[in-house]
């Protein structure tokens, strides 16, 4: 039998909140998706809703193939449900000891969660999500309260995912991973720009650094670091 | 009600009312019926079904013992839904406006930007438990009972961090006490008839009335 | 000068330091000290030990303006009008004279027409802005951002630097991790491990970090 392809489908999907709206349609393929938008342009109403958390105001999110779902909310404190750091990975089903040296918390397992700093709490969450296998992976801000140092680490364990849909939901304007395809919430509308490196010229939301080099005629071939630099290194 | 000093005054004398008997909370729950039950939604009656629930089971409980369990619904029933009506038509920065008009600007600023802070953070709150047991249903918590102690656990930290940030803005800004607010209040004859209406009503369910009527013996 | 001598507390420790007027980014990795620096400089934090002069003057008895990470999170009051004016209220200025100055806050941050709006209907960007209005008003010596631009798309960022530049408080210190954001300001440091590692302009400091993730990524993309 035919496994189904892996997809999420949104048909006519509206959203409504007092005088806030916003509607998508659109099918998110396997691969790494980007949602970029102005903070309050409604990323996190449409990744819980995406996640299989809330229900649209109106419209349908359909799965196919999907067997595993998991969203990442913005502030790690929504997810902590252990008393002690260790605890902590023990629920995410995780081995305490490799997520600890993974996000250089060694030391900390007997640390409550929210006793650690927003920085530290963030590294923690990631490491355990980013150590599962989902067929949908929602990721509502994973930058935030990151340094770069840590934003480029991230983005490359993202980058290494070979599987399943990943799709992240930011405002992040510097460091980025692996993209497969550019998607923007603009005017209360889930638009989507295409595959990269195709859809950067139409990415509103694009930082200054890929703006100056397409506007150079050295369209990089996708947005990670490393991609941006051999970018404007071409002659 | 446009005035809050009305609307409040109303509630008070209609809950008293309410309180004091049957006769007043049939009164009471007239008035609602005539000037607080417009525009009443499918979201507050939800909001409401919960402490109906709650005094519905007492009453039971009271009546079960041989108590006026029906009596005790019927009263705190109204001033549910009075209560109900005030939440209703409370429109940001009144509280401000009653507390410094009531008090002053020392007591009553604070007891103002208490409120209004309050109600602020109230949005919040709501909106962090949400997301807090949709958290911890991702981890297979499931969204009973079993997700309530470890939500509460983080609703309790991020509240108080947030408390942490919002004193730190507040010293910042330089609060110590009090501070000059201008009450405005929005007058309007419409509120008329719903005033006299609850004093009318409180006055019949409060006062002596058996005294002053020979025909009532 | 703001003059920072012999500054300890918890892992932060600054034997001497001195910020000129105009915009100093102060830039690090998690847990380097920024955010401790920066409330020991709004006098939210005292110091263990050390002295924080502000021009000659301790930081609780400066005018000090500050905007957190998480604006959106902290506001006091629903209304915009009263969220701006709200420094003015605590300080008992007399209440005829409100109105104006956060009327004229509000023009300089462009936000007029936002007065009697609700703070949680705004954008996330719009939301900065009143958070930096209520920051403002009261004609700070010192504004101090932490990552408030952390919220914020690029071009809301720039409304942002714009705004500061034109309300022309003498000293503005801020934290972020964005570097391009950094590298246009008039002075950056750069701490590490709670300590001071560089400081200086956006250009020397950014020189000693061209091989770390902390260089700016316009810099090191420029055609």
């Amino acid at each position: 039998m035919a496994v189904p392809a892996m997809k999420i489908s949104l048909q006519e999907i509206r959203f409504a909140c007092g005088n806030w709206r916003m509607s998508a349609e659109g099918t998110f393929l396997p691969g790494v998706h980007i949602v970029s938008g102005d903070v309050g342009s409604g990323k996190s109403t449409l990744a819980t809703a995406i996640a299989g958390l809330t229900e649209p105001t109106g419209g349908a999110i359909t799965g196919e193939g999907i067997s595993s779902k998991m969203l990442s909310f913005q502030f790690p404190e929504y997810h902590v449900t252990g008393f002690t750091v260790e605890e902590e990975c023990r629920s995410w089903s995780r081995d305490p000891d490799r997520v600890l040296a993974e996000c250089r918390l060694g030391g900390r397992s007997g640390s409550s969660p929210l006793r650690l700093s927003r920085g530290e709490l963030k590294r923690l969450h990631l490491a355990c999500v980013l150590a599962g296998t989902y067929d949908l992976l929602v990721l509502d801000e994973p930058f935030s309260a990151l340094d770069v140092a840590e934003k480029e680490r991230i983005c490359r364990a993202i980058s290494s995912r070979t599987n399943g849909i990943t799709i992240i939901f930011t405002h992040e304007q510097a460091v980025f991973p692996r993209t497969d395809y550019l998607w923007e919430i603009q005017e209360g509308r889930l638009r989507y720009r295409g595959a990269v490196p195709g859809a950067l010229p139409a990415w509103q939301h694009a930082p200054a650094a890929i703006r100056d080099l397409i506007a150079a005629g050295k369209c990089p071939h996708n947005i990670t670091t490393g991609d941006l630099l051999e970018a404007a290194c071409r002659t | 009600m446009q005035d809050v000093r009305l609307r409040v005054a109303s509630a008070a004398i209609l809950s008293a009312a309410a309180f004091s008997g049957i006769p007043g909370a049939a009164g009471a729950f007239i008035w609602w019926i005539a000037f607080g039950s417009r525009g009443i939604s499918g979201k507050t009656l939800r909001r409401i079904a919960a402490p109906f629930i709650l005094i519905a089971l007492f009453g039971a409980v009271v009546s079960l013992t041989g108590g006026p369990g029906l009596s005790y619904f019927s009263r705190m029933g109204v001033i549910i839904l009075v209560g109900s009506w005030v939440y209703d038509e409370y429109r940001p920065g009144e509280f401000m406006d009653l507390s410094v008009w009531a008090f002053g600007d020392g007591y009553g600023f604070d007891l103002g930007m208490i409120a209004e802070t309050g109600m602020q953070s109230l949005g919040l709150l709501i909106a962090d438990f949400s997301r807090i047991r949709m958290a911890l249903a991702l981890k297979g918590l499931g969204k009973g009972f079993r997700t309530l102690v470890p939500a509460g656990a983080v609703l309790i930290h991020v509240s108080l961090a947030r408390a942490g940030d919002v004193a730190a803005i507040l010293a910042v800004r330089g609060y110590c006490k009090g501070g000059t607010y201008e009450p405005e209040f929005r007058a309007g004859w419409s509120d008329i008839p719903g005033i006299a209406t609850a004093i009318c009503v409180g006055f019949f369910a409060l006062a002596p009335v058996s005294e002053f009527f020979i025909l009532y013996r | 000068m703001i003059s920072i001598q012999s500054l300890r507390h918890e892992r932060l420790a600054v034997d001497t330091l001195e910020i000129a007027p105009g915009i100093t980014t102060v830039i690090g990795a998690n847990g380097s000290g920024k955010t401790t620096l920066l409330a020991i400089l709004a006098g939210i934090i005292l110091p263990e030990a050390g002295t924080v002069l502000v021009d000659g003057v301790p930081p609780r008895k400066s005018e000090i303006g500050w905007v957190g990470e998480f604006p959106d999170r902290n506001f006091i009051f629903s209304r915009v009008f009263d969220e701006i004016a709200c420094p003015l209220r605590f300080r008992h200025v007399p209440a005829g004279t409100i109105p104006p100055r956060v009327q004229a806050c509000m023009e300089v941050l462009g936000i007029s027409p936002f007065a009697n709006r609700m703070v949680q209907d705004l954008s996330g960007g719009e939301k900065v802005m009143v958070a930096l209005g209520a920051a403002l008003v009261a004609n700070p010596d010192l504004l101090i951002l932490d990552e408030c631009d952390s919220q914020l798309d690029a071009t809301r960022a720039l409304e942002v630097e714009r705004a500061i530049r034109i309300s022309r408080v003498r000293y503005v210190v801020r934290s972020t991790q964005q570097m391009d954001a950094a590298a246009r300001g008039d002075h950056l440091i750069f701490l590490e491990r709670g300590g001071i590692a560089q400081a200086g302009t956006p250009a020397q400091v950014f020189g000693q970090l061209a091989r770390t993730p902390f260089y700016p990524l316009s810099w090191r993309c420029r055609p």
